[in-house]
């Protein structure tokens, strides 16, 4: 009769009672019941031999023979995990002016009228700008222009564009514009023509609360999406659009119109989450929706999607995928907000306007509403730019999650984030208490969300057609 | 069933007295160094004197000029490296550390440490840009050999890119697996090894050797931590047919530089004959691991790639998988075969396999 | 207060833990105000409850459980989990 030994390992009770357990190999299974988490916790040989074959393979349970080599496994995948988030390379952001042509009640980034002075990123600054991509970056370079609305600054992104080419290979980078598209014109799409050039915008629940949010002079910026999209999709092709969707109290009804418009427009790529807490947004409408409030309306969201894939027709929703990705450890599982370790500007680096370089988008945020210098790492018009990273070194100290209360015993742990600049906003330092953190909420309850999507396989089929 | 593609064995009085490695060519040639000794083969002119010169139309017919052929002493020479083959393999040693019961090259415990430096000397002498396969018996079993032979290939700023097929236990030693990485800075080296299971109980079983696996293993990390890039390499038997897709998720979450996968079916030579009621399964009865397993590939973002499988055994979702592989001196094909509309996609069946177990299904015409 | 209760529970030194209590009670901390006392052979846990909210008692007896489960788990394998954990941030630092 063999002998077993226990690998290390965590455990969740799933609503069904069903028992989910993962290692440090970040390797998922699920147990029946407590009956046989007991079992495999007091005396693993009571359980049925096809459940001792399955943990075997997993990386949960070892023979005496095997279990220096199933040791030596565990520890080279948790490193490789970590490695994982620890080396993917940075997004590259940047803020060419802060000037934007609507007035959205829960912008994130204290915007400015289009007509101001001083908040632009002047076209003499571009060389300086490459420059400090590439001493900080490798190839492929993955770029995205925010705002304010960047549409705005399109002299500077055009003139960007050529130095870089000339810079680097074409193929070498990529652009992202996030824009509302109000502003899309025929000089601007001709250009794009045939550029690695991707656009991102945003779509809310309803057309009433996308007019409400965004207020554009004319009040029908829904309208005029739509439209701009279109044109968009006849000129560069389908496929060049990502949405997101940030969800408030006014959009929680309209989950079914949202899938409806993207199909309309013929968008397949969603991003749907809740609102957040930075910029404009608190106090007032952070607090706006319970995470709760926002997962009644997320499930059915999901539901009415997978149903469209199951007909066949092809639409992605990337929050929920970046979270299915993540627990299967799956190629693309990099999501900015989801790494753990997360060192300040180890997985982002924007610089705004100004030419100061902060680690992230919400910390440019922070620092416009709050001011905390430590935030700011450099300057671009700086000579003989050194990078300040002692705030980036404590940051990432505290920001591994195997080893903080409230983390260490959660089956998501190898999959989750820590994002310690939330925790800095919300509790002042970068761990924060998990039990009424927005979120860990949040990602809990999607994670325990994908587990229930694949207790059918029906939906099993529609997610790994994703991949 | 009709006869293997490319022949590759020869026989010429002229050859008797020729041992070893040469260089075979079909005229005079200033560019080729001189690691090897040359014969010449229906060349129009008088090559010099001295020279080993003859006429043989099969010699000509199947080689071309820059070939490496393995003379025995006797006349009898094997062309060991061609231009026009679709695959090269050098055996390097016949010695090995397992005993896997489906060996194709059962090991003889030898002293045939020669065999490395022909292979040396081949590989300068016929400088190629395609891939070389290095084969044995285990090719890394003794570490100074390899490294003696890497050293020499580096002496003559060889680039030929070279897979070597090994089990991987000499990569437990980390300073070997470092050491070996390095040698080969300057070259594209793939190592073959492989992984029949997620335990212990199924890998030694099956190579009959008790270690292998937490060696293997062992090697494994290694290996990728130093940056070799690992071409893993899964046998599905009756033992371990259920585990594959599970040794897929072992290796993509725990190795580093599993540049692809490789599922190779079965193959009836060496011990396998004799083992293959207790080793073979069918296709059929494990498709849907099969089609679990390549689904891993989109997943983990890594190759997985079927052999020896011909297409009517395996589901139609995953025949983009399957390789047309097999070396071209062991490809045939049965009449079935001829009316077949996937033939041309298709690896057909090894020339060992004998009029038995093809079953060739009706294919769609 | 208005329609606030106590709920008062009990549990055995020998059975449980002060850590697997104050573990459960770190996720309660959302929902209600708690005490944790010291009653020499036993533990008291002290909840401020709506009257309806009875619920309270199930979901921390979960948790309790849960962290219980956890204590002996540990036993099992925390070394095992520090050196596995030490040996891969020292293999990162590399």
């Amino acid at each position: 009769m063999a002998s077993y030994s226990l690998l290390p390992f965590n455990f969740r009770q799933l609503k069904d009672d069903s028992v989910l357990i993962s290692n440090l190999s970040n390797i998922y299974h699920i147990l029946p019941n407590q009956n046989d988490l007991k079992k495999l916790i007091n005396n693993i040989s009571d359980l049925d031999p096809e459940s001792i074959k399955i943990l075997e393979r997993k990386l949960f349970i070892s023979t005496t023979d095997d279990f220096e080599a199933k040791v030596q496994l565990t520890t080279s995948s948790f490193t490789k995990n970590i490695h994982k988030d620890l080396s993917s390379p940075r997004l590259i952001m940047i803020v060419p002016t802060l000037r934007c042509d609507h007035h959205c009640t829960y912008c994130q980034v204290s915007r400015v009228n289009q007509d101001v002075d001083g908040f632009d990123l002047p076209l003499s600054s571009i060389p300086s700008l490459i420059d400090f991509i590439r001493k900080i970056e490798s190839p492929p370079y993955k770029i995205e222009f925010q705002g304010g609305e960047p549409l705005l600054a399109f002299e500077f992104i055009k003139e960007f564009y050529k130095q870089m080419q000339e810079a680097v290979f074409v193929d070498e980078f990529s652009f992202v514009i996030a824009t509302s598209l109000s502003l899309i014109n025929e000089d601007i799409l001709m250009w794009c023509v045939g550029k690695n050039i991707n656009f991102s915008t945003s779509i809310d629940a309803g057309k009433k609360a996308h007019n409400r949010h965004r207020k554009l002079i004319t009040k029908d910026s829904f309208e005029r999406t739509q439209k701009n999209i279109q044109r968009v999709d006849n000129k560069l092709g389908k496929g060049k659009i990502g949405t997101v969707t940030t969800v408030t109290h006014d959009g929680l009804s309209g989950f079914d119109e949202l899938v409806d418009t993207h199909l309309a427009l013929g968008l397949s790529e969603m991003f749907v989450r809740p609102v957040s807490s930075y910029g404009f947004a608190i106090p007032k409408q952070a607090k706006d929706i319970t995470i709760d409030e926002f997962m009644a309306f997320y499930k059915k969201l999901i539901y009415r999607i997978m149903e469209e894939n199951k007909k066949g027709i092809h639409i992605i929703e990337h929050f929920l995928f970046i979270h299915f990705k993540r627990l299967i450890n799956a190629k693309d599982g990099m999501y900015v907000d989801l790494m753990a370790p997360a060192g300040y500007a180890k997985n982002s680096m924007l610089i705004d306007y100004t030419g100061n370089v902060f680690g992230s988008d919400e910390a440019r945020m922070v620092y416009r509403k709050h001011g905390f210098e430590d935030l700011i790492i450099g300057n671009i018009n700086e000579k003989n730019q050194v990078l300040d990273t002692t705030f980036s070194e404590n940051m990432l100290v505290n920001s591994f999650n195997f080893d903080v209360p409230g983390c260490a015993d959660c089956v998501y742990q190898g999959s989750c984030g820590s994002d310690p600049i939330y925790h800095l906003q919300e509790f002042g330092e970068p761990i924060g208490n998990k039990s009424n953190s927005r979120f860990c909420q949040l990602h809990k309850s999607v994670f325990d969300f994908v587990f229930e999507l694949l207790k059918d396989d029906s939906n099993k089929s529609v997610m790994e057609g994703w991949l | 069933m009709n006869s293997p593609l490319r022949q590759d064995l020869f026989y010429n009085d002229s050859l008797k007295d020729i041992f070893g490695p040469v260089q075979i060519l079909k005229r005079k040639d200033s560019d080729l160094g001189s690691m090897l000794p040359k014969i010449y083969i229906n060349s129009i002119v008088d090559c010099g004197v001295d020279v080993v010169q003859f006429n043989d139309e099969m010699i000509n017919q199947w080689t071309t000029h820059g070939d490496i052929g393995y003379a025995d002493g006797k006349g009898k020479i094997r062309v060991a490296l061609s231009q026009s083959a679709n695959a090269n393999t050098l055996l390097v040693t016949e010695r090995c550390d397992n005993l896997c019961l489906f060996c194709s090259q059962p090991p003889r415990n030898v002293n045939d440490e020669i065999l490395f430096a022909y292979a040396a000397q081949s590989i300068i002498a016929f400088n190629s840009k395609k891939v070389i396969g290095i084969s044995g018996g285990e090719p890394l079993l003794t570490p100074n050999y390899i490294i003696n032979f890497f050293t020499i290939l580096n002496q003559f700023e060889n680039k030929t890119p070279l897979h070597i097929l090994s089990n991987g236990r000499a990569f437990s030693r980390k300073k070997f697996a470092n050491d070996f990485h390095e040698l080969n800075k300057e070259r594209f080296v793939m190592v073959g090894v492989p992984l029949y299971g997620t335990t212990s109980k199924v890998h030694d079983r099956l190579v009959n050797s008790h270690g292998a696996w937490s060696e293997t293993i062992a090697g494994l990390i290694n290996a990728g931590n130093a940056g070799i890039e690992i071409e893993l390499r899964i046998i599905p038997t009756q033992y371990n047919f259920s585990e594959i897709s599970s040794i897929i998720e072992l290796a993509a979450s725990c190795f580093n530089h599993i540049a692809s996968i490789s599922i190779m079916n079965l193959e009836q030579t060496g011990w396998a004959k004799r083992n293959w009621s207790e080793l073979y399964v069918e296709p059929e009865s494990y498709q849907d691991e099969l089609v679990k397993s390549c689904q891993m590939s989109k997943r983990f973002g890594i190759d997985i790639s079927l052999f020896n499988y011909p297409l009517c055994h395996i589901p139609h979702e995953i025949h983009h998988h399957a390789k047309k592989s097999i070396s071209d001196w062991k490809n045939v094909y049965t009449d079935t075969c001829d009316s077949c509309i996937l033939k041309s996609n298709c690896g057909g069946f090894f020339s060992s396999v004998k009029d038995k177990w093809t079953h060739p299904e009706e294919r769609i015409l | 207060m208005e329609g606030a209760e106590k709920l008062i529970l009990h549990y055995s030194k020998s059975s449980i833990s002060e850590l697997a209590l104050r573990k459960a009670l770190y996720w309660i901390t959302d929902s209600s105000a708690w005490s944790l006392n010291d009653l020499g052979d036993l533990w008291e846990v002290l909840f401020e409850v709506d009257d309806a909210d009875k619920k309270i008692k199930y979901k921390f007896e979960r948790l309790l459980n849960d962290y219980v489960l956890r204590e002996i788990l540990d036993r099992h394998t925390n070394d095992l989990k520090q050196a596995i954990v030490r040996k891969s941030l020292k293999d990162l630092s590399i």
